[in-house]
């Protein structure tokens, strides 16, 4: 079982990291697109939601090629700076940042187009400037919205298979997630650490999921 | 400021949206401390405050408070909203819904990147809890408030970043009709209060006659000849109930506003604080039959000023005719001379203690600020 307990610890740690990338970048893309208009603004908002319909054996691939020895960002990191991301714990991180981040970009894009735009206004008209109108404004009043997909994000990053395997492998201890080690011991015929296994991911995601409750606030104010 | 004519607006814009193209082609210049902008729904009203306010960026045009540009289209100027220090009262108040009432008045105290916190006491945000006499609600969120409750948070936030003009969108139009004609009533003691002026739009004919010092009428986008509030050929039902007719007997200039003296059939005096417009468009001179309206809850009654020393330069002396009780105010009817009389509305402690009754010598009294003067068709 010491295994089970490596591979959760690498698993919740390519999640949160997963997460916060989607976080940063989701909530900018989702801002982008709920209050800015641009030609082809829908288009790219399909490009965006891809990583949701796409295989995840199909984004590993296009992952492979983009950082990948021979890909040409991989080719340029590993010229440059020595960094190479295939099959290290990073390259995870990338593939389930990737997978997830249609769930933030999405939930932040419906929540800030939910933000009256008066409100907005009313900020700027009080002397605030772009940055504060977000922080002051925007976020607060579209944060639950937020937190809900970040919530499924850090789900779906935790559960990554696919692209995470074609991208990181799976290496004991160093990138073997514990979905990953779950096809592994099946395959192994190893029942017992299969079981170990699945209840353990069951426990951390029902975990999850009460944090979850705790966290979001009791009482947000209702919106006339 | 002296010279420079307060509000000077010409705006276009011409807004395209589903086929349905609306061209605004707004132009108006008013000295008037109390403007309303009066027209129709969808006539351009929102469209230009906007524009003034710096929230709508014209195609082409200038706007102008008190001899500063704000914007203008050739000089390649257009000031960001933030600066322009301007109070903005938007029509369903656009509170801050996660903030309470205290956090939403000291809104624009707190700087940076966060929001003053919960409970936090600013003593500015405070003076206009007090002003507005919404104290009692400070820590209440927007939803907990009645439709009057907001009305005064969405004032006292615009007033406590300290703005040298409010612009308020149909401010009454979310509110029940008694409502609506107290805080209107408020709403220009508090203007008078603190001498700010006040760009108010509307779709209300009794907005107008309440509030108005001039009016501009606004249709399909363009402002049209005005009718004065007090032009009898005007529709417009006069909601004032005192009407005193004269001769004007002086007109004085001043910087911003002139004067109009009247003299009633009787010999007294009333004068009234007019803008260089309205002197104008009325075609007042010396000499001239012109009416004073006043509203009866502008007057108030005194037995016996001693040697009180009054702003109010209006004190027609009389004799009271009638006394009329109500549910919680009185109204005093004074014959002033002439066959004229004065109506006030005071409260009914007021009238007690003043020991009004009919016959007794009273003195009505109001400000010069308060008359609107009209001339008869």
């Amino acid at each position: 079982m010491e295994a089970a307990w490596v591979a959760l610890g690498l698993s919740l740690k390519v999640a949160l990291w997963a997460t916060a990338i989607d976080l940063v970048l989701g909530v900018a893309a989702g801002f982008a697109l709920a209050r800015h208009r641009f030609p082809g603004r829908e288009l790219v908002d399909s490009v965006l939601l891809l990583p949701m319909v796409l295989p995840p054996t199909v984004l590993g691939y296009y992952l492979l090629v983009v950082i990948g020895r021979r890909g040409w960002l991989g080719g340029w990191l590993e010229r440059s700076f020595g960094i190479h991301l295939i099959f290290t714990w990073q390259g995870a991180v990338i593939a389930a940042a990737i997978v997830a981040f249609p769930f933030v970009c999405k939930s932040a894009r419906a929540a800030f187009e939910n933000v009256d735009a008066q409100l907005e206004q009313a900020a700027k008209v009080l002397g605030l400037g772009p940055a504060a109108v977000f922080f002051r404004v925007t976020l607060p009043l579209a944060w639950r919205g937020i937190l809900a997909g970040v919530l499924l994000a850090f789900a779906r990053a935790l559960g990554e298979f696919g692209a995470t395997l074609m991208v990181a492998g799976s290496i004991p201890g160093k990138t073997q997630t514990l979905s990953i080690a779950v096809y592994e011991a099946v395959q192994a015929g190893q029942d017992e650490l299969a079981n170990g296994l699945v209840l353990l991911t069951s426990a951390t995601c029902v975990a999850i999921l009460l944090l979850a409750g705790r966290l979001a606030p009791a009482r947000i104010p209702g919106r006339s | 400021m002296s010279g420079a004519v307060r509000w000077d607006v010409s705006v276009r814009k011409t807004l395209e949206s589903g086929g349905h193209r609306f061209a605004l082609d707004i132009a108006f210049r008013s000295n008037a401390t109390r403007l309303v902008l009066f027209g129709p729904s969808g006539a351009g009203k929102s469209l230009t405050l906007r524009a003034i306010a710096g929230l709508l960026r014209p195609d082409q045009g200038r706007v102008a408070l008190d001899g500063e540009a704000l914007f203008d289209s050739h000089a390649g100027l257009d000031m960001p909203a933030g600066e322009r220090r301007l109070g903005y009262v938007f029509q369903e108040y656009a509170l801050f819904p996660h903030l309470t009432v205290r956090q939403n008045v000291s809104f624009a105290l707190s700087r940076g990147l966060r929001n003053p916190r919960r409970g936090e006491a600013l003593a500015a945000a405070d003076r206009w809890l007090d002003t507005l006499e919404i104290r009692p609600f400070a820590d209440r969120y927007p939803d907990e408030l009645s439709g009057g409750q907001r009305q005064r948070t969405a004032l006292a936030r615009a007033l406590a970043a300290e703005p040298r003009a409010l612009l308020l969108d149909e401010p009454f139009a979310a509110l029940d009709a008694s409502l609506r004609i107290r805080l209107r009533d408020e709403l220009r003691e508090l203007q008078s209060r603190l001498a700010l002026p006040i760009l108010l739009i509307t779709h209300d004919e009794a907005d107008v006659a309440a509030f108005a010092d001039d009016v501009i009428r606004i249709h399909d986008g363009r402002a049209v000849a005005d009718r004065p509030p007090s032009d009898p050929e005007s529709t417009m039902k006069i909601s004032a109930r005192n009407q005193l007719h004269g001769t004007v007997t002086a007109l004085a200039s001043g910087a911003v506003n002139d004067e109009v003296e009247l003299t009633l059939t009787a010999g007294q005096r009333i004068v009234a604080v007019v803008t260089h417009e309205s002197i104008a468009r009325l075609g007042l001179a010396v000499g001239a039959e012109a009416f004073a309206l006043v509203k009866a809850s502008s007057v108030l009654v005194a037995t016996d000023l001693g040697s009180a020393r009054l702003s109010a330069r209006n004190q027609l002396r009389g004799t009271v005719t009638r006394l009329q009780p109500g549910a919680v105010n009185a109204e005093v009817i004074v014959d002033v001379g002439g066959g004229q009389t004065v109506t006030a509305i005071i409260t009914q402690e007021s009238a007690r203690s003043l020991g009004l009754a009919p016959g007794a010598a009273a003195i009505a009294l109001f400000n010069a600020a308060s008359v609107i003067v009209g001339v008869p068709g």
